[in-house]
């Protein structure tokens, strides 16, 4: 029997409903061993709803999610299996720091001195008897990751770790995310607002609108449709090429640039058979962020241009 | 570091809830202002039964006296004790980490249970021996003499009130999942809905009143009434608050 070992992380088909209302319809996608997977999506779009169930933190309607083959619940060791950071501010207020650590460490089974040992390396030491209370922002998202990575966790869920850090932190953390998935294994899951951030670290993407999923694979196939845009002496001859030979483009204002649908290395080829003299030729990718925009649909999106706040 | 022991069986990981709940105890404000509160009263009713000895000049200290009202104390305290610990991680929303750690929810619902039996049974034995001790301080210091007349039956109130209120406090806590809300309908069930149901005719209300579990442990108390009562004000909210624990989305 299969047990999916070293499989990382799959959900399959969970949906949930709160009231009537479909929060998570359907939804099922991977996040392979060795990769970090991003997990964007519009607010309101089920990120939370998908990462809490995933833990069962929220009971699903239907479906299933396994680490490595075996459903959260039945883990032998859940807190060095998994580690998650969900909502950094979910903590008894008047505990201290290291009360906080401490408790979890016994309940995820591990020494105190793991506990200890991440207060140092997060830079938590001095702020260690504080009330996570009186914390800010920052220093509860370094708690809420000192939590997370409590156990050496092989898989690890993270809903918006890079909130509130400094960038030193967020570039260490960005680093660490890679090297576990890359060189231990690991199965990273990252929710995030900053798209551009998570182009440069994550293996694979998984887009989440309105409770569905939108996409699912390599983030550079997201954005493999390639483009070129050209600027050309004789608008007429690249205008005649581009007929020709069945192309589409379109044009600016004055005629000049084009905007074609070929790839760049091929436009020059044709300038260069037809003898077309130009001014510019560039690559024309579509932007991670332009196609999330296309991709989602925000459940409560600003209405109106921007506000004049005289 | 590597972590090289083997996988936890189900008594194990009860054992790992267990400790972390205790360890809550002592690391919570709310309970540590619980345990301040009623060691505040322990001091309040020694300096009260020390200066009744005193002004009546008494020949004999009784070790009843001082149980009663170091116990009467304890008893106050248990039922918001048990809801702090029932509750508290909830109303913070720890338990969304506690459940991350831990995620067979009943083992962290019955380690909760075990914690405030445990928590308020030994307040009820420091009760009892703070009496003893603090008897024979008071004798020894006054020159009296020591009456040990904590007969059987006192006793067994104080221990069963103690139990009516820890577990009335675990039922409370588990159900409502607020610590605030807990605690108001705790006093409000004591101190309006009990006395309104004695207003009922036929003395119907009598079968439903929580003092009537606590009356059974007396020698006057009945034990029909006590069965009702217990089915309505203990076994039914533990079981609604076993279900909500088990099946809560955690926000």
């Amino acid at each position: 029997m299969d047990h999916g070992l070293g499989t990382g992380i799959r959900v399959r088909s969970v949906s949930k409903s709160y009231g009537g209302k479909r929060v998570l319809d359907d939804v099922s996608f991977d996040i392979p061993a060795g990769m970090v997977t991003g997990l964007l999506g519009p607010n309101g779009s089920g990120k939370s709803t998908a990462m809490r169930s995933m833990l069962g933190l929220t009971i699903a309607d239907a479906g299933s999610t396994t680490f490595d083959g075996v459903p959260y619940r039945d883990l032998a060791q859940p807190g060095r299996t998994v580690g998650a950071l969900l909502d950094p501010g979910a903590h008894h207020p008047g505990r201290s720091v290291r009360d906080t650590l401490a408790s979890a460490a016994i309940l995820a089974g591990v020494p105190l001195e793991r506990a200890r040992e991440l207060t140092g390396t997060l830079g938590l030491a001095t702020a260690e008897r504080r009330r996570f209370g009186a914390l800010s922002l920052g220093m509860k998202q370094r708690v809420a990751l000192a939590l997370a990575l409590l156990g050496r966790p092989r898989h690890l869920i993270l809903d918006e770790p890079m909130n509130g850090l400094d960038i030193e932190t967020a570039d260490w953390l960005r680093e660490t995310l890679v090297h576990h998935a890359h060189t231990t294994g690991g199965s990273v899951l990252v929710s995030t607002h900053l798209l551009q951030e998570l182009q440069t670290f994550a293996d694979r993407i998984v887009v989440l609108s309105e409770g569905a999923i939108r996409y699912s694979g390599d983030v550079n196939e997201l954005t493999s449709g390639r483009n070129a845009t050209v600027v050309a002496v004789d608008p007429d001859l690249m205008r005649r090429a581009l007929t020709s030979r069945g192309i589409p483009f379109t044009t600016d204002a004055d005629g000049s640039r084009f905007a074609v649908g070929v790839d760049p290395r091929s436009l020059s080829q044709i300038c260069i058979a037809d003898a077309i003299v130009i001014d510019e030729l560039a690559e024309d990718r579509e932007s991670i962020s332009d196609l999330y925009r296309r991709l989602t649909r925000g459940q409560y999106h600003v209405e109106g241009d921007v506000l004049d706040l005289r | 570091m590597t972590f090289v022991d083997a996988e936890p069986t189900a008594s194990g990981r009860f054992a790992r809830s267990l400790r972390a709940e205790l360890r809550n105890v002592r690391t919570t404000r709310g309970t540590r202002w619980a345990l301040g509160l009623t060691a505040s009263l322990w001091v309040i009713v020694g300096a009260g039964v020390a200066l009744i000895a005193v002004l009546l000049d008494a020949t004999t200290v009784s070790v009843g006296a001082a149980l009663l009202g170091m116990g009467s104390a304890v008893t106050i305290f248990i039922p918001i004790l048990a809801i702090f610990i029932m509750a508290a991680d909830w109303q913070s929303r720890d338990v969304l980490t506690t459940y991350v750690l831990e995620p067979r929810r009943h083992i962290v619902f019955f380690a909760k249970v075990l914690a405030a039996v445990i928590v308020c049974a030994t307040l009820v034995l420091a009760a009892a021996l703070l009496a003893v001790v603090f008897t024979a301080v008071l004798a020894l210091v006054s020159g009296a003499a020591i009456t040990w007349n904590a007969d059987a039956e006192t006793i067994a109130v104080l221990l069963w009130s103690a139990a009516v209120g820890t577990v009335s406090g675990i039922a409370y806590g588990a159900a409502t999942q607020r610590v605030a809300i807990a605690i108001v309908f705790s006093l409000v069930q004591g101190f309006v809905i009990d006395p309104l149901l004695t207003l009922v005719p036929h003395g119907v209300g009598n079968w439903f009143r929580l003092s009537a579990i606590a009356d059974a442990g007396s020698s006057g108390g009945a034990i029909g009434p006590a069965l009702t009562a217990g089915v309505l004000w203990l076994v039914v909210p533990l079981a609604v608050g076993f279900v909500r624990n088990q099946r809560a989305d955690v926000q």
